[in-house]
């Protein structure tokens, strides 16, 4: 029957396929030539949050290697970043996650940004014995029973920003509350709860709008009828459109009450969108530093290195670099690259980067005793016209203090 | 099963024998990992790519079989996590439950012509989605994380199997390709499948002659949906963090790709010759994201208009033809 | 709950509303004129978005000469791909599904390399808005609403008074006789396929002063689009129109009380009523293939 002859052509073409390709395949992976450290993260490079972050990434590393390169326990090294899309699926998250600890051998996976994405990698990662440094809003990355995963981003100095608020604006007593239906989303949201509830806010509502909303006016026409003092959208803001058209959303209600967004767009953006200032007054966490009299080194470095590759600087990204500045320095404090090492070199490790000065701490609240998250000194700012104007900011110090009085666990921290 | 038992003694089946020798012994050559996880993929699309080419030998075409996917992967994953159930329950359970949830479905929407059959299951598909992402138990939008391995399996001689590398993995995927594949197949063979065979080519005809059209159509739904359950339980377990993103649309056009790319014709290896093309060869030569939509889209668009027996076909031609060939040559 | 806030959700929900059955009514035409279920129809709505974009932001011209040439690309894009593809696979459900599939995937990929990742915003054209007692509309909305009336009129004119139109319907309703009585169902599959096409194209383009434009677009209007269809009947043009309004007035009341999860309680309520009424509104029973 003509049966014996496909299954015996089609396990040939098998075996041959597998013969061939594997080995084809295994060529085109990542050789690395002398003294190359590798790190590397997925993204979600289809949306243009994630370019923005990428851009950072790799002016970062950029800026890493030129200082001279990375020195650890007496050899030189340089940093090379490997980035693959994950389009903010699991799937592709996993897959790429494997790839760079299988085929590209990285050495810590730095710079992983979405809740969604990191959840689903960590089980690869934990198999691996790598560490990973990721920017997170998420408390869920933190659970304690996952060893070498940090939080090297703002959350915690983000939640810190609802007292700033508070203290900028006395006026404000009554708030509601959306995110975007997402794990980054509900949780921030609970977050931003108890920080309103222990500032005397009350919250009026808290509801949730799908990830891939665009029309904005249901959100408005809502937030309106419940007239509020302050609309806070925990979760949302990195990219300039769905922040301006939120703005203008808003704007065509009668409601005028303040607004926050818990990621800074890129302001030249948000004014380019709304052009009858509909984002005027909006509260967003400070990005660009370099306006500031003690604009950090590192911040003017990075404008430098934007200015020149893409002839204009774009403030958002940097704020998702800190990954790269804590391993960097960590290896260094350590003396090496393997992930016991830079445990213990992140015990309290406090760091320079683009946004002011930063602290590894511990998270008590959530039963972790290691250093595993991140307090980046709190600043907010106010959208006025194309600039962001800053509004007030705390030491860290400071904010730890607040956190205490929120959460508990005095003297837990750090 | 005992069909398909007669059928292994006879010798032209070496070739099948030497197929799945070489499946069992592909790990002791590949080594890295990420090899063996990409060849996991392979066999797990495979069966949902069984599942739609059964689905479409009753002459309905679904676009909802990531939906039941992941229905089976989020049944397995609450009865171990929640209900404390050990895998190996949980494994068959989950096909089962996800079977029940196909029959309800099935028997509201089989009874529309093809197109309202299509939008139906695309819908349940969005739906499902949302479902897993809206309701509290299913974790929301950032699903559920730390699903346990499977439990040891103590083997004779060997002592208790353990699921911390991929190796035990393989196993049990290839293991779950095999029995789809022994259990399709002895159905193909079967007076059912030259039924649905019959349905598939002219429909109103079989009815005419005394078939039960609705219900075998059910039959093949419900079935190959439980069998996407089983594939689904498996990926929980390995994958060991499902979320509702990865039971999407996407997916299930994908689904369908690796139907009809291997050739939908050949109802058993058209899945697994798509699934090995579509699922491995994108990331073996790294084709850069910005590319894959047009590959994918290109394929099904020439796939369905000038190949239509898929890649297998197109093999079996070569074969064909350089067959001629070499007696051609042979004779001189 | 207060009468205002009643009105305003009225209007909210009516203008979606109108949007959505005007794409129905596209895939309406496609689908009951030339069989073919055009999976990609949601992608013509995101071209035409995009197609506005490059006429009024990039090319600096007029609103109204925008929307036109948007409509007017993706009808002629429509007509390409009714020649090329559609003409091949109308027989088959498979065929077609997977084709379209593929196509709105090429479709979805061109625009965003040829665009980028950054969602692109257009400058509202007529910034203001209208207060009635309370309940404000922005002017760009009752553009919205004005041009979906307005084509909704003009095609209704077209289907009942001109020949060509009634030959359409005549088509719909049963090609064989249709046929018989020397309507060239080619031509109407083509003129179909291209009004269709172009209904969603403009629909795209009105709609693209008041989002962000971004590749997804597509997924999720198709996604409310199949919910009309359902609801009102897929070859029935009243039923797209009536579908889509209860679509876009229900889950404007839904999202005020429930949040997302009015998607959900709307499907099963839809999954209820076609218990009853299988067919949707206006539906009748599809031609098996």
């Amino acid at each position: 029957m003509k049966l014996r002859r496909k299954e015996l052509g089609i396990g040939i073409c098998f075996f041959l396929m597998v013969m061939v390709i594997f080995p084809l395949g295994n060529a085109f992976g990542q050789s690395t030539p002398k003294k190359t450290v590798k790190i590397g993260c997925s993204l979600p490079l289809n949306i243009s949050f994630g370019t923005e972050i990428k851009r950072a990434l790799d002016l970062a590393v950029n800026i890493v290697n030129q200082e001279g390169s990375l020195i650890v326990g007496k050899e030189a090294y340089t940093v090379e970043m490997v980035i693959y899309d994950n389009k903010y699926r699991p799937e592709p998250a996993i897959a790429a996650t494997q790839r760079l600890i299988n085929m590209d051998k990285v050495k810590g996976l730095v710079g992983d940004t979405g809740a969604a994405p990191i959840l689903a990698s960590i089980p690869v990662v934990q198999q691996s014995g790598l560490p990973m440094l990721c920017s997170s809003h998420s408390d869920n990355t933190l659970n304690p029973k996952y060893k070498y995963v940090y939080n090297v981003t703002t959350a915690r100095s983000v939640d810190i920003l609802y007292r700033l608020l508070l203290k900028t604006r006395p006026d404000i007593k009554t708030a509601v509350l959306a995110a975007q239906d997402d794990e980054t989303g509900h949780d921030m949201t609970r977050r931003a709860i108890a920080f309103l509830g222990q500032g005397g806010v009350k919250v009026l509502e808290s509801f949730y709008f799908p990830r891939d909303m665009r029309d904005y006016t249901p959100v408005a026409t809502k937030v309106a009828s419940l007239k509020p003092d302050l609309f806070a959208i925990p979760g949302f803001g990195g990219t300039a459109e769905n922040v301006g058209l939120m703005s203008k959303a808003l704007y065509d209600t009668n409601w005028r009450g303040a607004t926050f967004v818990t990621a800074a767009p890129v302001v030249k953006d948000l004014a380019n969108i709304c052009p009858r200032g509909e984002a005027d007054g909006l509260y967003i966490p400070l990005a660009d530093f370099t306006m500031q009299p003690d604009a950090p080194p590192l911040a003017l470095k990075m404008r430098k290195a934007f200015e020149q590759k893409y002839g204009e600087w774009r403030e958002s990204g940097p704020s998702w670099t800190l990954p790269v500045w804590f391993w960097v320095a960590a290896a260094k404090k350590a003396g090496g690259f393997e992930a016991a090492q830079i445990d213990k070199a992140m015990a309290g490790l406090q760091v320079e980067t683009p946004i002011g000065m930063a602290k590894m701490i511990k998270r008590p609240d959530l039963g972790n005793s290691r250093y595993v998250d991140t307090m980046v000194t709190p600043a907010l700012a106010q959208v006025k016209g194309s600039k962001s104007i800053s509004v007030g900011s705390m030491t860290i110090k400071d904010a730890i203090q607040e956190l205490e009085k929120t959460h508990g666990f005095k003297g837990q921290w750090e | 099963m005992g069909y398909l038992a007669g059928k292994l003694k006879y010798s032209k089946n070496a070739p099948i024998a030497g197929l799945v020798l070489l499946a069992l012994c592909l790990p002791l050559l590949v080594e890295n990992p990420y090899y063996l996880h990409s060849l996991i993929a392979v066999y797990v699309n495979a069966i949902l790519g069984l599942g739609f080419a059964l689905i479409y030998s009753v002459g309905l075409v679904t676009l909802g079989g990531s939906a039941f996917w992941g229905i089976g992967a989020y049944a397995s994953a609450l009865l171990v996590m929640k209900g404390g159930v050990s895998y190996w329950l949980a494994l068959p359970l989950s096909g089962v439950i996800t079977a029940a949830v196909a029959l309800c479905f099935g028997l509201v929407a089989i009874r529309y012509a093809g197109i309202g059959f299509i939008v139906f299951t695309l819908l349940f598909c969005f739906i499902v989605e949302r479902m897993f992402g809206y309701v509290p138990v299913f974790g929301g939008w950032g699903g559920i994380i730390g699903v346990p391995p499977p439990n040891p399996v103590p083997l004779p001689f060997y002592g208790n199997v353990e699921f911390s590398s991929k190796l035990p993995y393989y196993y049990l995927s290839l293991l779950l390709l095999f029995f789809t594949m022994a259990v399709f197949f002895s159905l193909y063979s079967s007076r059912i499948g030259r039924a649905w065979r019959a349905i598939r080519l002219d429909s109103r005809l079989a009815e005419a002659v005394g078939e039960y059209v609705f219900g075998y159509r059910l039959a093949a739904f419900v079935i190959a949906s439980g069998f996407a359950g089983l594939a689904g339980s498996f990926y929980a377990h390995y994958s060991m963090a499902i979320s509702p993103e990865a039971f999407g649309l996407l997916k299930s056009v994908h689904i369908q790709v690796y139907a009809i790319l291997g050739g939908l014709e050949y109802y058993i290896l058209g899945s697994l010759t798509g699934s090995f093309v579509f699922t491995l060869l994108p990331e073996l030569l790294q084709i850069s994201p910005s590319i894959e939509p047009y590959i994918t889209g290109s394929v099904l668009i020439i796939i369905v208009i000038f190949l239509p027996s898929g890649l297998t076909g197109l093999i079996q031609t070569i074969l064909r033809f350089s067959g001629r060939l070499y007696s051609m040559i042979v004779r001189r | 709950m207060t009468v205002q806030l009643f009105f305003q959700l009225l209007i909210n929900g009516l203008s979606i509303g109108l949007l959505y059955a005007l794409v129905a009514l596209g895939l309406v035409l496609v689908l009951g004129v030339a069989k073919v279920f055009n999976f990609a129809h949601g992608e013509f709505f995101m071209v035409g978005a995009y197609a506005l974009y490059t006429f009024s932001v990039i090319l600096h011209l007029g609103f109204i000469v925008s929307i036109v040439l948007a409509g007017l690309t993706v009808a002629l894009l429509g007509a390409l791909c009714s020649k090329t593809i559609f003409q091949l696979v109308s027989g088959s459900i498979l065929k077609a599904a997977a084709t379209t599939i593929g196509l709105g995937m090429i479709l979805q990929q061109a625009v965003l390399q040829i665009f980028g990742t950054a969602q692109r915003g257009v400058k509202p054209i007529l910034p203001g808005f209208v207060a009635l007692g309370g309940v404000r509309l922005s002017l760009e909305r009752l553009v919205i609403i004005g041009c979906c009336l307005l084509l909704v009129g003009i095609l209704a004119w077209f289907l009942n008074r001109t020949k060509t139109g009634i030959a359409m319907r005549a088509t719909n309703l049963d090609e064989e006789t249709a046929t018989l009585q020397g309507i060239n169902s080619k031509r109407m599959y083509f003129l179909a396929i291209a009004i269709g096409s172009g209904l969603a194209g403009i629909a795209g383009g009105i709609v693209a002063p008041i989002r962000a434009l971004n590749t997804d677009m597509g997924h999720t209007m198709l996604f409310y689009v199949l919910m009309v269809l359902v609801l009102g009947g897929m070859q029935s043009a009243i039923g797209a129109i009536c579908g889509g309004l209860i679509l876009g007035i229900v889950l404007s009341f839904g999202f005020h009380f429930l949040g997302g999860l009015s998607e959900l309680v709307l499907f099963f309520v839809i999954g209820v009523f076609i218990m009853f009424k299988p067919h949707g509104l206006f539906g009748r029973e599809v031609e098996v293939q």
